[in-house]
This record gives C-alpha cells, structure tokens and sequence, in this order.
C-alpha cells in the first residue's frame, strides 16, 4: 500500500471517529447543560437563551414549593427502604448464586434479572391486580413492593460481580482455621464485595428514584413521587421551578456519584 | 460456601415469584378475557389488538422507535467507546461524561429536550438568529424528536457494553493487522467490529427494551398526537378502565419484547462461537 | 444577577418543611389530614395559592393535593371503592353524574358545610352529594403578539394562515368534549348527532400544531410557542396572561360556552367531617373572592360574592351565563368512550 492511501486512510478513519465522539459526547451533556441554564432565568418561560438571569427559582423551590419538597421527601423514603430491602434479599441471592456455575444458578439469576428487561409498565399493571385481587388498597406498601423487584437486579448484578472475583482458596482457607460461616462472611466474604454491594445500592437507589411507570399504577393519591410530580408540572404547568428542581437533582447527581466513584469504585461495575 | 448457601436465594426468589411472576401470570389470565367486565374467556382481546390497523400501528411505531434508538445509538457510541479504549488520558473524563446521564433523572434529561426542540427552543433560536428559517420548524412531537430524545436517553446503556468488547479485544491481534498491511477501515470491518459483537448485542438489547418501554419520553416529546404502547397500556387501564385489553396490550408488548432478547440472545451464542472458534 | 438572600428565617422556614414533611404521619393525626384532588393547570395553581393556605388556617389539617382530570379521579374512585385514594374530589358536570350513578360519593356531612346557606339552591345537589364552586368561561385563545385581529369564530380556525398553530385538547378532558358539542351545535348536530364537529376536526388537522392531554397541558403550549389559537377557559388564560404570555380569550360568533364544577365527598372515606370542612371552605366568601380576582377569574357560586373585573365584561351575573353555551351530559356520558376513541384515532399521526 502506498504512503499516500494510507495516510489517506488513517486520516479520514480518525475524523469519522473523533466526529461521531465529539457529536456523542455532546448529545450526553447538552441536556444537563441546557436545563441549568434555563433553570436561572429571570422570566417565566423556558425560553433558551433566558431573558436574563437570576436564582429566583431556585428560591421558589425552597421556600414556596411545599408539593415538591414533599415529593422529594416521598422519593427519598421509597427509594430508600426499597433499596435497603432489596439488597438484604439481593446480597443474600448474589451469595447463594455462588459462581455462576450450575444451569440452576443461571436460570435463577435470569429470573432476578429479568425487571431489567420487562416493561416496568406491564410489572406495574400486572403488581396493581395482584393488590386488587386480595382488596388491599393503595399505599406506600404497593408503591414499595414494585420498587424492590426493580432494585433488586442491580444489586445481584453487582454483588455477583464481585464475589466471583473472589479468591475461592481464601474460603477455604478460612473454613479450614476453624472459623464459622458467619464469622467467615463477616470478615474474609463482606469486606470484599462492600465495593459491589454498595455500587449495586447506588444504583438501584437512582433508578427507584427516577422510575415513573411503577409508580404510575401503584401510587395512591397521598404518595406522589418526585419523578411524576415533575413530569405533571413539566406537562401542565411548565413551570421554571420544574428546571430549578432539575438543577438541584443534577448537582446531587453529580456529587453522589463523585462520592461513589471514590468509596466504591462504581463505574467498574458498569463495564 | 456454596452448597451450604444455596437456601440464600429463597428469599429473593420466593419474592420475585410473588411480586414478579404471579403479577405477569396474572396479566396473562386477565388478557383471556373478553369483556371489561371480565367475562367470558378467550382471545377475542387479541384479535381485537391485531385486527385493527390503529393498533398494529401503534405497535409498529413503537418498534420503529426501538431500532431507530439502536441505530443511532450504535453509530455514536461506538466511538465513544472507542476513544474510551483508545485514549487511556482521557478516561477519567470519558466516564464521567458517560456515568452522568446514566444517573441523571429521566425526567430532567427528557424535560432538556422538550427545551431543546420548541419553537422557541435552541436549535429554534439559533437558526431564526442565523437568517436560515422565518418561522420556527416544526421539531418537537414528531416521530424523530422520540428517537433523537431517546437516544440521548439510552445512549449510556449503548456505551458501556461497548467499552467492555473493545476493550478485550487484544490489541496485538490489531497491530498483526495494520503490519499486514491492513487499513483502518479494513482492520475495523474485518477485525474490530466481529469482536464486538457480544457488547453490541448487549446495548442492543439495553437500549432497545428501555426504548420501546419509555413512557415519559414518548409522552413529553411525543405529544398528543403521536401514539406507542407504554401509554396505550396505561390509557386502557387507567382511563378506559378495560383491564382485559390493556393486559393484552401489556402481553403484546412483553412477548414482542421476549421474542426480541431470545433472537438477540441466539446471536449472542453463535457470534461467541464465532469469536472463540 | 440577583442572589437569592437565604437569611436565616428562610432557612429555618425550610428546615422546618423539610422536618415536617419527614413527619407527617404525626402531624396528620393532629390536626387531621385530606387528600384532594384538583383540576391539572391554573385550577391547581389557585388551589394551592388560596384555598389550600385558607383550609389550612380555618381547620388546621393538613391537605395533600392530587391534580387529576375529572375522568381519571372517577376511574381511580370506581377501581378503589372499599378504600377511595381520595377524601374529596373535585369534578365537572359530565364525571360527577357518571360517579353519582356508580355511587361513589355519599352527602356532605350535615352542619359541616354552613356556607351551603349562601349557595343559589341550583348550585347544591338535591341529596347533597356535591356542591357547585364554580363555573368556567370557554371562548376562542389566542397569540395576541403573532394574532393581530382576533378570530371571531370557530371557523376561522381552518385558515391557511394559522398552519400548525392551532392547539387541541383531548376529548377525555372536559373542555375537549364541551368544545366539540359546541361546535357540532354550531354546525347542525347536538350531543347525539357529534358527526358535524369531527368532520370539523378532519378539516381542521393541517393546522393542528399539537394535541394537549388535558386544558393545563394546553396552557403550555401558548407558553411554549408551539400553539398560537385554540379554545380555552378563562381563568387559564387569565394566569397564562400574568405569567407575560401574550394570550388573550375572545367570543366566538356562537357565543361562550360554558361548564361547571363541584366538588363532592367521597363514599367511604374515613374522614367525611375534615372533607365537608374542606368543601365548606372552597365556598366561603374570602376564598371564592380571591379565586374571582386576577388573575383566575373563576366565576363565583357564592351569592355574596361579586362577578370580578375580568369576568364582568363576559356576564353581568349567573342569570347572564346561563344563557351561555352549554352540554346536556345525560346524552354525552353515555357515549363518551366511543367519542374518546374516535377523536383519538382521528388525530393520530
């Protein structure tokens, strides 16, 4: 091949790709980026450029939005405790999976990572009947039901990640000193797969978050979520305070992962 | 450990069986009625669902919407994740870039689209300002405004499996290429690209089932106007209160979707075997 | 640009929200606590501004506050009738026979709701299953800054000039069914004979710019740009205007339609008390007063109530309104799924 094919070749390869990139990296951030910026404008209207700026509502968020605080106050709980819920019974799975190895762990690790692919609409409806059917009404029990069945996936995907990295000898080594199954999950086991467990959590915790098609059939009218609050004043209203809510969750985002990142390492488990 | 913890996956097990299957087994019974009022069993929801052009177009649009999503997202993020794997200075970055919307509320980034494509929106504003158009185009709660927002939504999801294929493939096999003479594009099509198969079927099938399941976006960027089966399904039960179609609509949806991740799945199978062998 | 001045009263104010919202299952049992549900758009915009802080000062419950169509809020009550999710509802005509004939909501509780003595008997349900707290004006919205002369009828909304500009609301909202009825009247049909409005609707489609889920959602779109003319009540226009969208509402050559909404207790709810003092509030003199005023200029039922500014250049008086427009929801309710149906397929793109 001649000198000049090749650096024709090389040239045009790497202007597609670094095009294609840079138009990819864009689309990932301009969203976030356009939703702080409109959150200070001083105007009524989303309007992009703003007329001009000013932090008024972020104020009118704090101080003026008792439904939204409530919301928020109810999404924190719900993902909370289906997040704690999930990875107890999530981490106690990941373990009893073992290594992946047998056609029954694989089968069952299908099972608990099926939410991942099922429609959370279609879960939602089908969780709405099962209520129906034995007359309990709406709550924050039904609401927090659908949320452990999404939570769960992640954890058990993570957690299983890192106990199969897990040095087997390690155990053995451990059952062979003496030491109790409990005392050995406590101090060779845990220690171990913290980062994957707390990695799974972190996930499943904004993904419960942010999930609206659960909550759409399982909320009663005293539990609204944070998510479906937004998406009506989005819908309804289109109010600034919408953004500024935005621009506030953005920033959380941002330092919780920030946070992760250094405690557990997250965006391994991603890969 | 292993034998002796077996029992560990009882709990999450017996949980999933009641909280996930019982539900869909019981969508599935409810769907076999014929009538709102639950009465009479059969399949007359069904033929209902496909002997209708409204309702098969509502489920073709939604397909559509799922490929179109893939397509775009195969096309930008895969470089992405090339560079991810082919610039080691710029990883920490690229993560971050990538992690961000992953964790960012749905809603929020949906939200930036309906900002980005209105008439008085960015993409609006710069062409008006640039003398290219008079009167704002028409961008938002259209067929493409879905996909591009969508996207955007799932684009993370494309990514990640992505950086984990490239990143495995052993760069001597490359090199060995490039030495024999190869050109870029050769050594793409014929060596990188049959490599990352498995993490391409991977995001395909992230990125397709979270597509054709949006419901927020489809609502906020679609409009009034435009019609996929998330919504329908809610519409059905909720406003309409017909269970039994709207759990036909739900099974429709979910076996579409089943049908979907086992052809994605076989290939996965054969493209290893291909890759191994 | 302004920084927000966060002085330390504001902080503890939020504080104290934030602590309060962490415990609301005790707050609730002290002073009691109602989940009611209001209409999406400026109906929940006023609620929350005036009617909310005047419940909250007179009976010292707490409120939770559901925007819901009318439609949906009767669905939920049907599914849920043992445990209703919601204490007291807010409804149209159209719903509210619909849930009074599926026995969703039981009397107001007696000599909880004194301001029924200043209710006009018509505006109170013979069996006290709802009392009427407002009436809403519907006339032509549109652009006034993109519009320079106002339309004057329905029909000038098939003008080439407003392509893509005209906004539609979902006929499972109650102003997307009264405007069709009222446009099948203006074109020869009635409620029975709908065939005249969605003939009009095809014709009216290469101008549709988008079509709204409910009237709040529609308000959006005059705020956003995407629509400059559409139907519209008053009092979303009213607070569409003081938010600086140049949106004005004008009469159509048919005239003004009309539609009117109660609120009601429902069956089942284990606190009838706290819902009927709730009510009782929505039709006290100083709330319907500050909902009369700017800029939602909801008309008032409240006979010691005066027609505000706004609403005084539409009507003199409720005698006057009730010359207006309106829709016999004995003949629609029972059609209204298939009406939903057919609009919805209509405008599918």
């Amino acid at each position: 091949m001649d000198k000049t094919r090749r650096r024709l070749d090389r040239w045009s390869y790497w202007t597609v790709i670094l095009l294609l990139a840079a138009l990819g990296l864009l689309m990932l951030a301009l969203p976030s980026l356009i939703v702080v910026a409109t959150s200070l404008t001083s105007g009524y209207s989303l309007r992009f450029p703003p007329p001009g700026l000013s932090l008024r509502w972020y104020r009118s968020l704090l101080f003026d939005s008792p439904d939204i605080t409530a919301a928020f106050v109810t999404s924190l709980k719900l993902a909370a405790a289906a997040t704690a819920i999930a990875t107890v019974l999530g981490v106690a799975a990941a373990i009893g999976l073992g290594r992946r190895g047998a056609p029954w762990a694989r089968l069952l690790e299908a099972l608990f990572l099926s939410p991942l692919t099922i429609p959370s609409l279609a879960l939602g409806l089908g969780i709405l009947v099962l209520f129906n059917l034995f007359s309990a009404g709406l709550s924050f029990a039904s609401l927090l039901t659908g949320h452990v069945a999404l939570c769960a996936p992640y954890i058990v995907f993570t957690t299983s990640a890192s106990y199969a990295q897990l040095d087997p000898t390690w155990l053995d080594a451990s059952r062979s000193l003496g030491a109790s199954p409990f005392f050995t999950f406590r101090r060779v086991v845990l220690p171990n797969i913290l980062p994957g467990i707390l990695s799974g959590a972190f996930i499943a915790f904004m993904n419960s978050f942010d999930n609206v098609a659960l909550s759409l059939f399982l909320s009663d009218g005293r539990s609204e979520v944070l998510p479906i609050r937004l998406w009506h004043i989005i819908e309804d209203s289109l109010d600034v305070r919408a953004a500024a809510a935005s621009g506030v969750l953005i920033a959380i985002t941002v330092l919780s992962m920030l946070l992760m990142e250094r405690v557990a390492g997250t965006s391994r488990f991603l890969r | 450990m292993s034998r002796t913890t077996t029992w560990l996956t009882a709990p999450l097990c017996l949980y999933f069986v009641g909280f996930v299957g019982i539900p869909l087994l019981l969508i599935f019974f409810i769907s076999l009625h014929d009538t709102p009022a639950m009465t009479g069993i059969g399949i007359k929801g069904y033929i209902r669902f496909f002997s209708d052009a409204y309702n098969r177009g509502v489920l073709l649009d939604t397909l559509l919407l799922g490929v179109e999503t893939t397509v775009i997202d195969i096309l930008l993020g895969f470089p992405v994740a090339y560079l991810y794997v082919a610039a080691p200075r710029w990883r920490r970055f690229l993560m971050f870039m990538v992690l961000l919307p992953l964790l960012t509320s749905t809603v929020v980034r949906t939200f930036a689209w309906v900002v980005i494509l209105g008439n008085h929106g960015l993409i609006n504003t710069l062409l008006a300002q640039a003398g290219l158009i008079g009167t704002p185009l028409r961008l938002l709660y259209t067929p493409g405004a879905v996909a591009v927002a969508m996207a955007q939504i799932e684009l993370p999801l494309m990514i990640l499996p992505l950086i984990t294929a490239i990143g495995g493939i052993d760069a001597h096999i490359i090199e060995a290429s490039h030495v024999l003479g190869a050109g870029r594009w050769r050594t793409l099509r014929r060596i990188v690209l049959p490599l990352c198969v498995p993490g391409l079927l991977t995001g395909t099938l992230l990125v397709f089932t979270g597509a054709v399941s949006a419901l927020v976006t489809q609502t906020l960027v679609g409009g009034g106007q435009l019609a996929f089966m998330p919504f329908y399904i809610y519409q059905q039960a909720i406003q309409a209160q017909d269970y039994p179609f709207a759990a036909c609509v739900a099974i429709v949806l979910l076996m579409t979707i089943l049908l979907i991740v086992s052809i994605l799945n076989a290939l996965g199978r054969r493209s290893a075997g291909y890759v191994h062998g | 640009m302004s920084l927000p001045v966060i002085s330390r009263r504001n902080l503890l104010r939020f504080a104290g929200a934030a602590t309060l919202a962490f415990a609301a299952p005790q707050v609730r049992a002290a002073g009691g606590h109602v989940t009611a549900t209001t209409f999406p758009g400026a109906w929940e915009e006023a609620h929350r501004r005036f009617l909310l802080p005047a419940v909250q000062s007179a009976t010292g419950m707490e409120v939770t506050l559901t925007a819901s169509q009318a439609v949906d809020t009767v669905t939920k009550l049907a599914a849920a009738q043992s445990n209703p999710p919601f204490d007291v509802v807010m409804m149209d005509e159209g719903p509210f026979l619909q849930g009074v004939g599926l026995g969703l909501f039981r009397p107001m509780v007696a000599g909880a709701v004194p301001n029924l003595a200043s209710l006009p008997t018509r505006f109170v349900h013979p069996e006290g299953l709802g009392a009427y707290v407002s009436a809403q004006v519907f006339g032509i919205a549109y652009n006034k800054e993109r519009i320079s002369t106002p339309p004057a009828a329905w029909e000038d909304l098939l003008s080439p000039a407003f392509k893509g500009r005209v906004g539609l609301v979902g006929l499972d909202s109650t102003l997307g069914t009264v405007w069709m009825v009222a446009l099948a009247k203006m074109l020869g049909g009635d409620e029975d004979h709908m065939d005249p409005a969605f003939d009009f609707i095809a014709k009216l489609l290469p101008n549709v710019g988008a079509v709204a889920a409910n009237p709040g959602a529609l308000g959006t779109l005059f705020q956003s740009g995407q629509i400059d003319i559409s139907c519209h009540y008053l009092n979303n226009v009213a607070s569409l205007a003081a938010k600086d969208v140049p949106v004005a509402l004008t009469r159509p050559a048919s005239g003004w339609g009309l539609v009117r909404s109660l609120m009601c207790v429902t069956k089942n709810t284990a606190v009838p008390d706290l819902a009927s003092a709730y009510i009782n509030v929505a039709l006290s003199e100083p709330v319907q007063r500050q909902m009369a005023g700017a800029p939602y200029y909801l008309a008032p039922t409240n006979s010691k109530v005066a027609f505000g500014s706004e609403m005084a250049l539409i009507a003199k008086n409720a005698g006057e309104i009730d010359q207006f427009v309106q829709t016999d929801w004995m003949k629609i309710n029972p059609r209204r799924a298939e009406y939903i149906d057919r609009f919805n397929r209509l405008v599918k793109r």
